[in-house]
């Protein structure tokens, strides 16, 4: 075996054979299993090579990493030369990942045209993460966007009660630094994505909301967080009532203060965690309460792992008074009490 | 190795799977192989042959040579196995060592991937190909694909200047 092996190696270094005459769709996908900057480095190999690297399908491009000037307009001239090229230059519809992430070159008006490129070449997995404090503006055709099979955005972004949404093929959706600010868009947001299996909502700000309704019938795994929430901002809504349809869900994390949870049927409900402990303006005594409803719903269900974790010591004793149904593992992590 | 297995595969090969439903292929040399079903579908290209209605027939593959063929069933057996067991440590082991082979090798495999269009195994043989150039100097690169330099000085020149930043 080993003497094969370095067969193989030395076989592919004197490169006797045909790779060169691979296809260009297949030079393609080769390109796109680079790092960008090594495809782009395969531009001078010959004629033909010069412009090969602009079909790749999967664009990582993130200003930090891509260029090591100290100076930071000079950083962000480069950036923006270079993404607009990279997308200008593209002649054909098969983006499958455009990734963008920018900490220096915050130009809200070259965002709006990269993601209307990346649409336009129909891209399926679009990641976008600007963790800037100031608001940033997204073009409107993003959210009705038919291609995304997963969206991830951490971006300071209000979602406007006039947007329309629509995506069908969404399956993976990651929302982080988003500011729901009308119940009726936040309830079409997530009715319009009727295969999403995957919801992550974590540092949003929903204080503007009464209800917070999520209907995803295919979903499987929900997870809202209110962890990386600005403090000074106040709770991202203690006072909104969460109300789930999601009868697939098989995993549950909910880490954020609601007045009331209505979870609704769960009969696929696996695992379940609930955290909360940094309300001081919360009593306990509600908490407990609340909790407890919440427990009691989660004890009817097939759930066989269940995690509790929080500041709340009432939750204790509430709690003999449930018998779950087929609870295996238990998790009460009690801290500052 | 090449005759054994392009003649019929004996029956306990596969006991387990022995009463599914089994498709014959032939390879541009005449061998010929009988193959699972669900083996055989991992390609697109035969799965909308027998959806067409041709999953009774031999099914010819004329691009592939039998031993190339060999090795790419090996592909699609190992993956309908690891498909049932979800275990994708034994898999990412099983897909190193199974590409690990010479250039002549690796370019026919990629070719049989992309005429018989097997996603999974067109991807292992391209992020093959893509790490033996990743972090290589251009004169390197040209070695290994074989790749004729036709670029004036002045045009390199001018290609590294306008990208200036991957080159550094």
């Amino acid at each position: 075996m080993p003497t094969s092996r370095t067969n193989a190696k030395k076989c592919l270094y004197q490169g006797e054979a045909r790779l060169s005459s691979l296809p260009d769709h297949i030079l393609h996908r080769i390109l796109s299993f680079l790092p960008i900057k090594d495809a782009v480095r395969t531009s001078i190999l010959s004629t033909r090579w010069k412009y090969l690297w602009t079909f790749i399908t999967h664009l990582y491009l993130d200003d930090g990493l891509l260029f090591c000037d100290k100076n930071v307009k000079e950083k962000s001239r480069r950036f923006v030369y270079f993404v607009d090229r990279a997308l200008m230059l593209r002649t054909v519809s098969n983006l499958d990942t455009f990734s963008l992430r920018c900490h220096y070159c915050i130009d809200p008006c070259r965002f709006n045209a990269w993601i209307n490129a990346a649409i336009q070449h129909q891209v399926q997995n679009l990641s976008l993460s600007i963790p800037v404090k100031q608001p940033i503006n997204l073009p409107r055709c993003l959210f009705t966007c038919r291609s995304l099979i997963s969206l991830r955005l951490e971006v300071n972004y209000q979602l406007k009660p006039s947007l329309r949404f629509c995506f069908p093929s969404l399956k993976k959706l990651h929302l982080s630094f988003i500011t729901f600010s009308n119940d009726y868009s936040t309830k079409q947001l997530f009715s319009s994505c009727p295969i999403l299996e995957e919801l992550q909502i974590i540092g949003c700000n929903w204080k503007k909301l009464k209800v917070f309704n999520i209907s995803a019938p295919a979903l499987k795994t929900l997870s809202i967080s209110d962890f990386h929430y600005n403090c000074n901002r106040g709770n991202p809504g203690e006072n909104v009532v969460f109300k789930l349809y999601a009868p697939r869900v098989v995993t549950l994390d909910i880490y954020f203060w609601a007045r009331v949870y209505s979870l609704g049927d769960l009969p696929s409900l696996a695992a379940f965690s609930i955290h909360s402990d940094r309300y001081s303006e919360v009593s306990n005594r509600k908490f407990g309460l609340v909790l407890l409803d919440l427990l009691n719903v989660v004890s009817k269900t097939k759930a066989k792992r269940l995690k509790i974790s929080g500041s709340v010591i009432e939750v204790r004793l509430l709690l003999s008074t449930i018998s779950f149904y087929c609870l295996l593992s238990f998790v009460f992590v009690l801290q500052s009490i | 190795m090449a005759s054994s297995s392009s003649s019929l595969p004996s029956p306990s090969s596969s006991s387990s799977s022995s009463s599914s439903k089994k498709l014959v292929l032939r390879s541009s040399d005449e061998k010929h192989f009988e193959v699972d079903e669900a083996v055989a579908l991992q390609s697109e290209m035969i799965k909308q042959m027998v959806e067409d209605g041709f999953g009774g027939d031999v099914i010819p593959l004329l691009n592939v040579s039998s031993n190339i063929l060999s090795k790419v069933i090996d592909y699609c057996k190992k993956h309908v196995d690891f498909d049932s067991k979800k275990k994708m440590d034994d898999r990412r082991r099983w897909d190193a060592e199974y590409i690990d082979v010479g250039v002549d090798e690796l370019y026919h495999l990629i070719m049989a991937a992309n005429y018989r269009n097997i996603k999974g195994l067109l991807d292992l043989t391209c992020q093959k190909v893509a790490d033996t150039i990743k972090g290589k100097k251009p004169k390197q690169i040209r070695i290994i694909f074989n790749i004729k330099n036709d670029v004036t000085p002045e045009g390199e020149q001018k290609i590294r200047k306008e990208h200036s930043w991957a080159f550094e």
